[in-house]
């Protein structure tokens, strides 16, 4: 599903990561555990083409990722960053922008199952009317896990989703990560909440 | 024909600064080496115009007045290019067509429908009209085109977030876009309600001076108004889509190398 061959990210003079090996098949729960500072955030990017390699090869379904394929790349995976970067806008405005994306065109916005979601998170409805700029850090993760389940894609990159969030709510969120079985995903994260979870760990080569 | 002003009359506009360069010494207010070089280079400047425009009226050579527009729109688009500190090797020439097409256009459809003028070219009317038309699209160019761009760059990372969840290059910018196309012509809009109200402007001010009656210049501060707000609002979409184009590696990533002034 996705594979990274001999990855090297950095910059000439601070290589992150070097020849980085990787496979990730499809339906696999895979965690990055390992240093901050090592190369976890910039190797997701470089999978979504945010971020160029210095050396190696990006597979997505057996593709290259590169600019003739970056489109297709990026319309299969939900991507939820550490910060959850949301312009800032009305929350109601931001969900229409995305609905209006060409790709995102045949999902149907469906205010029963957002607010059925949102609350799955301990979000309250009164979300949708709120401005971006109004949610603390842990309420944009949480809504970053909402539009990633909105958005009904099979590959999920989760950058730290769960470290600005409570104890209950970290549980919930893993139980709801988890609970996706058909998904594949790639999450960053150091948190011991994985430690006997079924999921396969990765370390710094 | 307006009373002309004798030049030892225009001299004597100099004393009202005098009082200004006293008080300045009075204060400490250290500008009176700046005012007195401005003051200077800006009659020195006027001077030197007001003999090449004359010499051009004269002429009134339609290629001679296109090819003092075309040196306009060059020096508009290096001010644009370095304003915005744009790379100007990859965008001068971009700028240079989004400035000349919509502004020739413009130009032409002014005199020949607006106007009516037999002679699209004659000096009298082409050039001033070119002059308002295209320090206003200067302006708004270099509004529009700085918010756009600095937008971009400080919400890099919301906008990565919009490419990840589908929205191509042109879908993820579209906000910034707007709003930079908004702070273009927003000035050109706020003008416009309170023009006459507030002051009164420099063209129907200097055709009324010139000896025309009220009516006319108002009818020409109107259509000129007019076509300042649709040439700014042309320009900046003009400018903004076409230097995007350069901007943007292929991974749809802003890849503008801004140069520092």
């Amino acid at each position: 599903m996705i594979e990274c061959k001999n990855v090297s990210i950095g910059f000439q003079d601070n290589i992150l990561l070097q020849g980085f090996d990787l496979v990730v098949e499809e339906r696999e729960k895979v965690v990055l555990d390992w240093p901050s500072g090592k190369g976890k955030s910039s190797l997701v990017k470089a999978i979504l083409g945010l971020v160029k390699p210095l050396e190696g090869e990006i597979l997505f379904n057996g593709e290259t990722v590169a600019p003739s394929t970056i489109s297709k790349v990026r319309q299969s995976i939900s991507y939820v960053s550490q910060d959850v970067d949301l312009p800032e806008m009305s929350i109601m405005d931001f969900i229409k922008e995305v609905y209006g994306y060409k790709a995102n065109r045949h999902l149907e916005y469906r205010e029963e199952k957002w607010v059925e979601t949102l609350q799955r998170f301990g979000l309250p409805q009164k979300v949708l009317h709120q401005k971006t700029m109004d949610l603390s850090g842990g309420e944009r993760q949480r809504f970053g896990l909402v539009l990633a389940e909105m958005l009904e894609r099979k590959v999920w990159i989760l950058d730290e989703v769960v470290s600005g969030l409570d104890e209950k709510r970290k549980e919930d969120a893993v139980d709801f990560i988890l609970s996706k079985e058909d998904t594949t995903m790639i999450l960053i994260s150091h948190d011991p909440i994985w430690n006997d979870k079924k999921v396969r760990k990765v370390d710094y080569q | 024909m307006t009373q002309d002003i004798a030049y030892p009359a225009l001299a004597l506009l100099l004393v009202v600064l005098i009082p200004v360069a006293l008080l300045n010494r009075k204060f400490q207010i250290s500008i009176n080496g700046k005012m007195a070089y401005a003051v200077g280079r800006m009659a020195l400047q006027l001077f030197l115009v007001g003999l090449f425009l004359q010499y051009i009226f004269e002429l009134n050579s339609p290629l001679v007045n296109t090819l003092y527009l075309v040196m306009m729109v060059f020096v508009a688009s290096f001010s644009t290019v370095r304003s915005c500190q744009l790379p100007a090797k990859q965008m001068v020439m971009i700028v240079f067509v989004t400035f000349g097409i919509p502004n020739m256009l413009m130009m032409l459809f002014f005199n020949g429908l607006i106007i009516d003028l037999d002679n699209l070219f004659e000096a009298q009317y082409y050039i001033p009209i070119a002059g308002m038309l295209l320090g206003n699209t200067l302006n708004g160019n270099i509004i529009g085109v700085n918010h756009f761009y600095d937008h971009l760059d400080s919400h890099a990372k919301a906008y990565h977030y919009r490419l990840c969840i589908s929205g191509s290059r042109t879908e993820a910018f579209m906000s910034y876009y707007k709003s930079a196309v908004l702070s273009s012509v927003n000035p050109t809009l706020a003008s416009l309600e309170t023009l006459g109200l507030v002051a009164l402007p420099g063209m129907m001010t200097g055709q009324i001076l010139g000896g025309s009656v009220p009516m006319t210049a108002i009818k020409y501060q109107i259509a000129i108004m007019i076509a300042i707000l649709a040439i700014r609002y042309f320009t900046i979409h003009l400018t903004l889509f076409m230097t995007s184009k350069k901007a943007f590696d292929e991974y749809d990533l802003l890849q503008l190398q801004r140069e520092s002034s």
